[in-house]
């Protein structure tokens, strides 16, 4: 079908309107709350104490490894850099597609925008956990180093990864409701199964190969040995670099081969 | 051309369950039903054109118009349409209820990719059309009136200045005030040379609006040309449906409408508050008021009363009709040589006389309707009122009607 003329076409058009989106899911999801926006910094702040004094102090989990006293801190930080952003972006992603159904069908759009926008809600947090990590250990006198060079190629694959996740899961819970409902549980069951609250030092060294299956324990492993300066298996940055590719591309093309489908329900 | 159909069908692949959708994706195995929404439409508006669509519940006319709109992809087929198209499917689909009038309007901006300068003209046009004060615009829409909401709504979705506008029922929302001035506002983008594609059930306003029309039935085009030709036979179909229906019920009593003063106007068509309300319609005959039969060739007067509320000009309109809904003579004051409305709060009077009224036996209604001064939108209604029987007791021809005639040959 050609669609001649500026109507949904064109990049500027997805970006005038992905910024829009953004600002709308931004100002509106704390409407009536009294702290507002500053909910977005609170809410992973609180979180990143919760585990800190828990498994930190109360447990006293120790990064093997590492001296610097404020390794477990770290350690956590960097786990949580990658996980709250995943989380959040998959969240709230994951019933996109499904909630704007009916919009879809009667307003010329690009449903792209509709995932890209919770990808784009989670950057705040993004931007929160990847700075704090930096500052503190900045403070703790473990850089800068030049290996920090690799953090801002980190956080595209991180992007890329969610995006790919966001992407393929939005479509298959439009098309298969089911998703949502386990979406809640799967991401508990991700979450203890990535190094963010234990460091893989800790793990038994013959389930270590099993992490390679997580994407996301690869990418937090990674920026956890950037960060704290420890040696890292070549194979972990392989790992996670077949990933990116699999999730984004894959997750971009099960997006676009069955968005015919969205406007399809009778 | 502003949009050209070519060979477009639609076929809805229809699931038991959503997911045997991805089970048939991943097992490569049939599990669907298709439904046949559309097909062969074949079809071009021209540019500056405005076109109408008619037809049943369910014929196709949504499917149609979304496909226009490009919100659902046809299964085979073209659609190529040129320039900025607003489509009003659903006003208000965009709108955030906890977000406040500008928030809401810089939105539909965006949707339509608009940013800058070209947003700030776009508010503009917006604001200018909703007549809405900047207290209303700077609250949250959801603390809105059903009738301000629909007014920011059709204002933010026509003010991109469209070239192709695709207009789904939206006229029947909001008060009368309102829908004059949507209405005015299409009439004034057609009369920039806006094409418009527009669906309603209102025959009479795709009767005054369209040039050309097509009538969808079953998901094909059933008729499509001039305006009169279409909706002529779409009504014919109708009626023949609508007799149909009768038969099926033969045995069930006819509503017995009340003789005499009609009680009339319970259900203005507008949902909002009607400017002016029917009142009541009398006749007369040399009999008596409001007779229940009346004679052929008998001298018969109408008296139609309505109560205007505004100093808002409107045309009345009222025809003879019969069982089956079929105009025997219809009328209006637009149509007299000046035709001009009325006007002026309170109580109007309008009395028409029929001299040897020529009408043959049979049973016969009015229908009355209270129309704006474009006579296109309706203000009030009274159909198949003050029935009464027309008796030919004088002479033998037959049918609905007098005919003036002359016998040629023979001779008498």
């Amino acid at each position: 079908m050609t669609t001649a003329g500026k109507t949904v076409t064109g990049r500027r058009h997805w970006w005038v309107l992905w910024r829009h989106w953004l600002w709308r899911e931004w100002k509106t999801r704390y409407a009536g709350s009294s702290l507002g926006l500053a909910w977005g910094v609170v809410q992973p702040l609180a979180t990143l104490a919760v585990f800190y004094v828990l498994f930190g102090h109360i447990l006293a989990v120790r990064v093997p490894g590492v001296a610097a006293e404020a390794g477990y801190l770290l350690h956590l930080l960097a786990g949580l850099a990658v996980w709250l952003p995943f989380a959040d972006a998959v969240g709230r992603g994951v019933g996109s597609l499904a909630a704007y159904e009916d919009f879809l069908r009667k307003q010329p759009m690009p449903a792209e925008i509709l995932p890209a926008v919770s990808v784009g809600g989670s950057l705040l947090t993004l931007a929160l956990g990847y700075g704090l990590l930096v500052l503190v250990a900045w403070a703790h006198g473990l850089g800068p180093r030049a290996a920090w060079g690799w953090l801002p190629l980190l956080v595209a694959a991180q992007l890329v990864l969610t995006m790919g996740a966001v992407f393929f899961l939005s479509m298959a819970h439009f098309l298969w409701r089911d998703v949502g409902s386990a979406m809640p549980f799967m991401l508990q069951v991700a979450f203890y199964l990535t190094p963010i609250v234990y460091p893989l030092g800790q793990v038994p060294a013959r389930f270590h190969a099993w992490f390679l299956f997580n994407p996301l324990a690869c990418l937090a492993t990674v920026v956890q040995a950037i960060v704290l300066d420890l040696p890292l298996a070549p194979v972990w940055a392989v790992a996670l670099v077949l990933w990116t590719i699999v999730i984004g591309l894959g997750g971009w093309w099960f997006f676009r081969i069955l968005k015919p489908a969205l406007g399809e329900a009778l | 051309m502003a949009i050209r159909f070519e060979g477009v069908e639609k076929c809805y692949v229809v699931y038991d369950r959503p997911q045997d959708r991805l089970w048939e994706w991943l097992t490569r195995k049939s599990r669907h039903r298709l439904h046949v929404a559309l097909s062969a439409i074949d079809f071009e508006v021209r540019s500056g054109e405005t076109f109408g669509l008619v037809g049943e519940n369910g014929a196709g006319k949504s499917t149609l118009l979304k496909i226009a709109a490009g919100t659902i992809r046809p299964t085979r087929g073209t659609v190529h349409r040129s320039g900025r198209v607003a489509a009003l499917l659903e006003l208000g689909a965009g709108f955030h209820p906890e977000e406040n009038g500008y928030d809401n309007i810089r939105f539909m901006a965006a949707l339509h990719g608009l940013d800058g300068d070209a947003m700030a003209a776009f508010m503009h046009r917006t604001i200018d059309f909703a007549e809405l004060p900047s207290e209303a615009l700077s609250r949250p829409v959801k603390t809105y009136s059903s009738g301000m909401f629909m007014r920011l709504a059709f204002a933010a979705a026509t003010a991109i200045d469209p070239e192709l506008l695709i207009v789904d029922e939206a006229l029947s929302v909001g008060d009368i005030h309102f829908q004059k001035k949507s209405l005015e506002r299409i009439l004034h983008l057609r009369d920039q040379g806006a094409t418009i594609l527009f669906c309603s059930h209102n025959l009479y306003q795709v009767r005054s609006l369209c040039q050309r029309a097509a009538w969808i039935h079953g998901g094909r085009i059933q008729v499509i040309g001039q305006t009169e030709d279409v909706v002529t036979a779409y009504e014919a179909h109708e009626r023949k449906r609508y007799a149909s229906m009768k038969a099926a019920e033969a045995t069930a009593a006819a509503p017995a409408a009340p003789a005499g003063r009609a009680t009339v106007g319970a259900e203005p068509v507008a949902k909002g508050v009607p400017l002016a309300k029917i009142l009541g319609v009398t006749t007369q005959t040399a009999t008596g008021i409001n007779p229940a039969y009346v004679d052929s060739f008998e001298d018969l007067s109408l008296t139609i009363e309505i109560e205007s509320y505004t100093d808002y000009p409107f045309h009345v309109l009222f025809a003879i009709v019969r069982p089956d809904k079929d105009n025997v003579f219809g009328t209006s004051t637009q149509f007299r040589a000046q035709g001009r409305p009325l006007q002026g709060r309170g109580v109007h009077r309008v009395r028409i006389k029929f001299p040897h009224l020529p009408l043959l036996s049979g049973e016969y209604f009015w229908s009355v309707y209270v129309l704006d001064d474009t006579g296109i939108q309706p203000i009030d209604m009274a159909e198949l009122i003050a029935p009464f029987t027309v008796l030919n007791q004088n002479r033998r021809e037959f049918g609905v009607t007098w005919i003036e005639h002359e016998w040629l040959e023979p001779v008498p």
